[in-house]
């Protein structure tokens, strides 16, 4: 009896957690992807790491290198089943960092058992991607 | 919205409780019973003084008790947590070099523990207590980490069902026969029939537990013929039948297997699996695991005339000394495409402008792509950085990247070829070296997708002869070549296929074996006492035409090789090597032994179909460039 009070419970949370979500997002995420001018510098699309004032030039510059490459990348193997389309524009979601858990993200989702072989993305490329997904700026949809 | 709750809490209230179905407990009742055997061999060693031989064979007895049981859980223990397995059961007192899943992680050490070597430990004189209490109980603690919540909720779900049947069956194919994880030898076919008993059990829970997931009755028939045709097996383990057990059996099952992971829609959560592929229908199939990126920079192309052209610019490269220096030197200097990709007639190749000979002999590129590390040393993650380290390397093609670059494209026909092509690497807005070690890599990765013989064989689509019959089970059995060559490429990488073992076998310097081999092999780059003169095990594939053997080419006939296995390696002609992993004890083979080994060995021989070499090079604006050769002079 315990148990089926306890599954009822967490039954209707996620009905109703539901459904708070899906009136929420949308017009909030749209305007602001929507307000990012396609020609923005990738400087312009991330946010630095909280240590960046110890960053070397160099550093500094792979960090960009990397950040622009994870973005083509990005669009290329991941964007068509990721993204999402909020008053007709595409829009790229916040990960979480347990999400973003590096290799083990090959394995941890059925969907990515074929797609995320290495034979399909590299060691590096996949760093440059979680890079990218990691310090873009948030668009406010989570995934 | 209050019917879709309360319908949830019904179709929640009537499913039945998975956590007492009969696959459940058959899986918590060997575990339980397990855990008990343990903690009773754990109580006897504390309780013994191992002051005499009867007590320490009392121990010994209990060990294999223990061992046996163990063998009954082998099915998901190896698979469900590969750490806690090995310290349950490692096969190495040491393991310097662990298997990591993405190559560009430091490989690790790590102190193995378990019964196989309590078991050769009590074989040691003046026993310490406390060191075989550590080995077994280690195993004690790793075995409670089987009663995690991560690992039994996986019992619920059919997946890791068939994944780690997969595993069990790749295993049976390779180690389980062999002796790999069970040093004494009389006791490897008892082990394997308990074993085999004990997971046909294992078949029968699920299939209760899983009717929609069940196992076929073609499978469940085949095994049942599998467990007869080992138990009708001599009792004598040197005469175990390994062609006709894994031919017969082991591969077919292997094969429904497959198509069941296919039909029920298995997937993968653990990187156990990371390298295997659900579409390889046979374990003899050059698809069985995916092995290195052989595309390189161009990995997500896929268009066929794309990829043609890619293939048509490696095979330039490959022929085109402009990738040296001196313009004078191309890979296929070395690596003789009319010589299966080496040197048959060299020792070691000349060093870069006739600067005295290379340490190592050329090793053949055809199935370099199955290794896990490349070069004998296991120096490189992958083929284009291997073979960009050629390039550049003084003593080899004594280039350096910015000028093979900028020679490369002083060709019109690599530059127009190169710019078509980098529309396919969006992330790059240049040609890189990338580019051009990705074409050669393509290029002779090609040649390594064909089958030989013995595996036509094994996938019943031709008889092997009864010497090649014979010579492979020698292989498998009395010679202990398997233990760390493995099936189906015959190298160091086994089951699941993400790792490549280095071996210490004792190469000498010369025939006379006046010292060992003075190349310190991986401690190169892991210095560690146990990978002091440590090789990267190579596949026997091809291996009769691509002499001479060993890393530096000292054996130049498979006799000689063969003799030096026979014979102990390095310690057993007399070498003193503290650290060899080959037994020094002779293997006591037999003159007709010997020659269906080599049958066997000649068996896979690939069926490659070489191309002949360009007729001519790119021209280059530098004129000076023009009068290089194909091929190069040297």
């Amino acid at each position: 009896m315990k148990t089926i009070i306890t599954i009822t419970f967490i039954a209707f949370a996620i009905v109703f957690s539901n459904c708070k979500a899906t009136k929420n997002t949308s017009p909030k995420v749209a305007q602001t992807e929507a307000s990012q001018p396609k020609s923005l510098a990738p400087e312009q699309l991330f946010e630095l790491p909280y240590d960046s004032a110890t960053m070397t030039d160099a550093q500094k510059k792979q960090f960009v290198t990397d950040f622009e490459k994870g973005i083509i990348i990005y669009n290329t193997v991941c964007a068509n089943c990721h993204n999402k389309l909020v008053n007709g524009v595409q829009v790229v979601p916040d990960f979480s960092l347990p999400q973003l858990m590096d290799y083990e993200m090959r394995i941890q989702y059925p969907s990515h058992e074929n797609k995320l072989t290495e034979t399909n993305l590299t060691a590096l490329e996949f760093d440059q991607v979680v890079h990218y997904l990691r310090y873009k700026k948030k668009s406010g949809v989570h995934f | 919205m209050v019917f879709i709750a309360f319908a949830i809490v019904i179709a929640f209230s009537f499913t039945p409780n998975e956590i007492e179905n009969s696959y459940f407990l058959n899986y918590k009742n060997k575990l339980n019973s397990f855990e008990k055997v343990e903690s009773e061999l754990v109580a006897q060693i504390n309780e013994s003084d191992l002051s005499s031989t009867s007590k320490i064979e009392q121990i010994k007895s209990k060990i294999l008790a223990v061992r046996t049981q163990f063998k009954g859980l082998d099915f998901w223990f190896r698979y469900l947590d590969p750490l806690a397995h090995k310290k349950i059961n490692g096969p190495l007192p040491v393991e310097w070099e662990t298997e990591v899943f993405e190559k560009y992680e430091k490989p690790y050490k790590r102190e193995g523990a378990g019964y196989t070597l309590a078991l050769q430990y009590l074989e040691e004189e003046n026993l310490d207590k406390n060191t075989l209490l550590s080995l077994v109980t280690q195993s004690l603690q790793a075995t409670k980490a089987y009663q995690a919540d991560s690992i039994t909720d996986e019992l619920k779900k059919h997946h890791h069902f068939y994944l780690c049947n997969r595993l069990y069956l790749l295993n049976l194919a390779t180690i389980y026969t062999t002796g790999f994880d069970c040093p004494e030898k009389e006791n490897i076919v008892p082990e394997l029939m308990a074993m085999m008993k004990d997971v046909n059990e294992i078949y029968s829970s699920f299939n209760q537990s899983f009717p929609t997931y069940s196992l076929n009755t073609n499978y469940l028939n085949l095994y049942s013929q599998a467990i007869q045709f080992v138990t009708n097996q001599p009792k004598d383990y040197l005469q175990f039948d390994h062609y006709n057990f894994i031919r017969n059996f082991i591969n077919p099952l292997f094969t429904i297997n497959q198509q069941l992971i296919i039909k029920y829609k298995v997937y993968s959560k653990s990187f156990v699996d990371y390298s295997l592929n659900k579409q390889a229908t046979s374990i003899f199939s050059k698809g069985l695991y995916n092995g290195q990126n052989i595309k390189g920079i161009f990995l997500r192309v896929n268009d066929e005339k794309i990829l043609a052209e890619i293939d048509k610019l490696g095979k330039l490269l490959f022929y085109d000394p402009i990738l040296s220096g001196n313009n004078e030197r191309s890979c296929a200097s070395c690596h003789k495409p009319t010589q299966f990709f080496t040197d048959t007639v060299s020792t070691t190749s000349l060093q870069y402008n006739f600067n005295g000979f290379l340490e190592r002999n050329t090793p053949t590129l055809l199935n370099a792509t199955y290794n896990h590390l490349i070069m004998l040393d296991g120096k490189h993650i992958n083929l284009q950085n291997q073979t960009k380290g050629v390039i550049i390397s003084p003593k080899e093609m004594g280039a350096n990247e910015a000028e093979v670059l900028q020679k490369v494209l002083s060709c019109n026909e690599y530059k127009t070829a190169f710019t078509e092509l980098l529309k396919q690497t969006p992330t790059e807005k240049e040609i890189t070296m990338e580019h051009l070690v990705s074409a050669i890599t393509f290029y002779y990765s090609k040649f390594s997708k064909y089958n030989s013989p013995f595996d036509d064989a094994m996938n019943l689509q031709a008889n092997a002869t009864e010497n090649v019959q014979q010579g492979f089970n020698t292989f498998m059995g009395k010679a202990e070549c398997a233990t760390c060559h493995f099936a189906p490429q015959f190298n160091g990488v086994k089951p699941p296929y993400v790792g490549s073992e280095f071996e210490v076998i004792g190469v000498p310097k010369d025939l006379k074996y006046t010292g060992i081999s003075e190349d310190n092999g991986r401690y190169k780059i892991n210095p560690a006492t146990e990978t002091l003169n440590a090789f990267r095990t190579g596949t026997i594939r091809n291996a009769a035409n691509t002499k001479p053997y060993m890393h530096n080419g000292v054996f130049n006939t498979m006799e000689q090789v063969i003799d030096f296995y026979n014979t102990g390696g390095g310690v057993g002609n007399g070498l003193h090597i503290n650290n060899q992993t080959l037994s020094a004890d002779s293997l006591h083979l037999t003159a007709i032994e010997k020659t269906n080994l080599i049958a066997f060995i000649n068996s896979l021989n690939e069926q490659i179909p070489f191309e002949k070499a360009p007729n001519k090079l790119p021209k280059s604006n530098n004129k000076t460039l023009n009068k290089r050769k194909i091929g190069g002079t040297y």
